[in-house]
């Protein structure tokens, strides 16, 4: 088995792909961290630890970028059909489909903690560069439950590149249903939602959505996490419960701050733009 | 013992019978070379043998085991089935690497196999970048790593241009020389004449003929030998 992990390693380490994916987890989340610290406007009623678990909850934004390294995990071997050499050495295939789930854990965990640790020292550089309070006591329980997220997300992308085996549709599959469908489901229909990835991902943070019945493990909260801090939070409306880690919506939140002059006109053009659209996306640390 | 025993094999594809009863044995030591027209379920057979398809009925085994249940089965089978399996932003030397570490054989035989093969030049190239040939050459390479006695190689050949032709045959002879017993598959008829000991021939799935060359040409050519066998075998 450590031989079986041992290859796995190698093949990550000598793919470019996996290179240039773990770079563009880090360079996403601190991009995101500078522009929500300096470009995007706060939201109406926007408390400051608010303001300051959302910064540092960019470090999710390395998740997608997980997804897709471990679904390149799976289909890149069938893809090129080396697949066929993995049987052979081993013609157990369970012990060759564990080996990389420990191999692609293993890295995704590694990725996701440089992300989450990139986010922490550009979210403190930062706000402490624009004279704003840095830091907030439940701010590790958010990078850990980042980092877990999205290591989740590797195996998740192991496992759907090992049922949909092309590569351009896997990715694509994945990318409309865990940035649009699931999104949808988490909000519109919580029942279903909240056992989905997504749903699970934002119960594992602390959400609190007000109408949205997530599963109950939370990372901040004493019990689920010895030592961790934990903070509650009265439940807000869903203009300020959307999920900030959405692409679309923080997108959508970074044209408004830069067409709109001022917290006023920002506010109003996020209203334009559609209640939850234009919502500030918050979190709120359980 | 021999080397490969297929027994009763068969395998269906939805309504496709692409393997039907087939039964013959390679013996050790020996080249023997698996001939078939198109279709004919070489492959099929060969990814059986190697573990690689589940059998619908009858059974394979390498030296009385099936291949799953071999314990060390890079040093006990070499097998070349698609001379283009390689991710293209690997390196050849990279490849190997990691082969070896997959099957538990020490890194030092990937720079053995790449001498072997004449691949050491170009080891750090990446494989997107190999000619036809070259990745031949790589796939024999991964083959030989566990050192093993038994090599199952599916159209070796398939591609080559006339040096690679030549090279693939002096290979073939090296190892026979060396006393490993090869199954070798192929279209390229006067090739396997050339050092092959015994011949298994199929067609549609079946056994045709099997036996040694001498036996099946009976002084003839293995071409005209095998065009009788196929021809008479679509007439029925």
């Amino acid at each position: 088995m450590n031989d079986l992990v041992r290859a796995e390693f190698l093949k990550i380490r000598s793919v470019r792909s996996s290179w240039i994916l773990a770079a563009g987890a880090v360079i996403f989340c601190v991009l995101w961290t500078i522009l929500d610290v300096f470009v995007l406007k706060p939201s109406p009623g926007e408390t400051a630890h608010d303001r300051i678990a959302g910064i540092y909850q960019m470090a999710q934004q390395s998740y997608l970028f997980l997804l897709i390294f471990g679904i390149l995990g799976t289909t890149g071997e069938y893809r090129h059909q080396t697949v066929t050499w993995a049987f052979l050495a081993s013609p157990v295939r369970e012990r060759v489909l564990a080996a990389k789930a420990v191999a692609y854990a293993l890295t995704g965990l590694l990725i996701s903690a440089v992300a989450a640790a990139a986010t922490a020292v550009t979210a403190a550089v930062s706000l402490a560069s624009a004279g704003k309070q840095v830091f907030e006591a439940d701010v590790p329980a958010i990078l850990v439950g980042c980092v877990v997220g999205s290591t989740l997300y590797t195996l998740l992308g192991l496992a759907i590149g090992a049922l949909v085996r092309q590569q351009i549709v896997a990715v694509s599959l994945a990318f409309g249903w865990f940035y649009y469908a699931e999104f949808l489901l988490v909000f519109f229909l919580p029942a279903v939602g909240k056992w989905l990835p997504s749903g699970a991902e934002k119960a594992l943070l602390g959400w609190h959505l007000p109408g949205v019945d997530l599963l109950p493990i939370p990372m901040g909260r004493r019990r689920a996490l010895p030592g961790l801090r934990r903070r509650t939070h009265p439940r807000r409306d869903p203009y300020h419960a959307a999920p900030r880690h959405h692409l679309s919506l923080a997108t959508s939140r970074l044209f408004t701050s830069l067409f709109t002059s001022g917290r006023r006109g920002a506010r109003e053009g996020c209203r334009g733009a559609g209640a939850v659209a234009a919502a500030r996306p918050r979190r709120s640390a359980g | 013992m021999t080397a490969i025993t297929v027994s009763h094999l068969g395998k269906t594809f939805g309504r496709v019978r692409a393997v039907d009863d087939l039964s013959f044995t390679v013996q050790p030591g020996a080249v023997t070379g698996f001939l078939g027209p198109n279709g004919a379920g070489k492959t099929t057979t060969l990814r059986m043998i190697l573990g690689l398809v589940r059998p619908t009925s009858g059974s394979a085994t390498i030296a009385g085991r099936p291949y799953r249940d071999l314990k060390d089965p890079l040093r006990a089978v070499g097998a070349v089935l698609e001379a283009s399996a390689f991710h293209p932003g690997r390196s050849a030397r990279t490849h190997l690497l990691a082969h070896c570490a997959a099957g538990g054989l020490p890194a030092k035989r990937a720079e053995e196999a790449l001498a072997e093969v004449d691949l050491t030049s170009v080891a750090d190239r990446r494989v997107g970048g190999f000619s036809l040939g070259m990745r031949q050459r790589l796939a024999l390479a991964t083959a030989l790593l566990g050192r093993p006695d038994l090599l199952i190689l599916d159209e070796p050949g398939n591609g080559l241009d006339p040096d690679g032709m030549h090279w693939m045959r002096s290979f073939l002879r090296d190892l026979a020389g060396q006393g490993r017993t090869v199954l070798v598959s192929s279209h390229v008829l006067t090739e396997v004449e050339q050092v092959a000991d015994h011949v298994v021939i199929v067609a549609a799935g079946r056994l045709l003929a099997t036996g040694t060359l001498a036996e099946l040409t009976a002084g003839g050519s293995l071409e005209q030998a095998f065009l009788d066998l196929t021809r008479a075998a679509v007439a029925r």
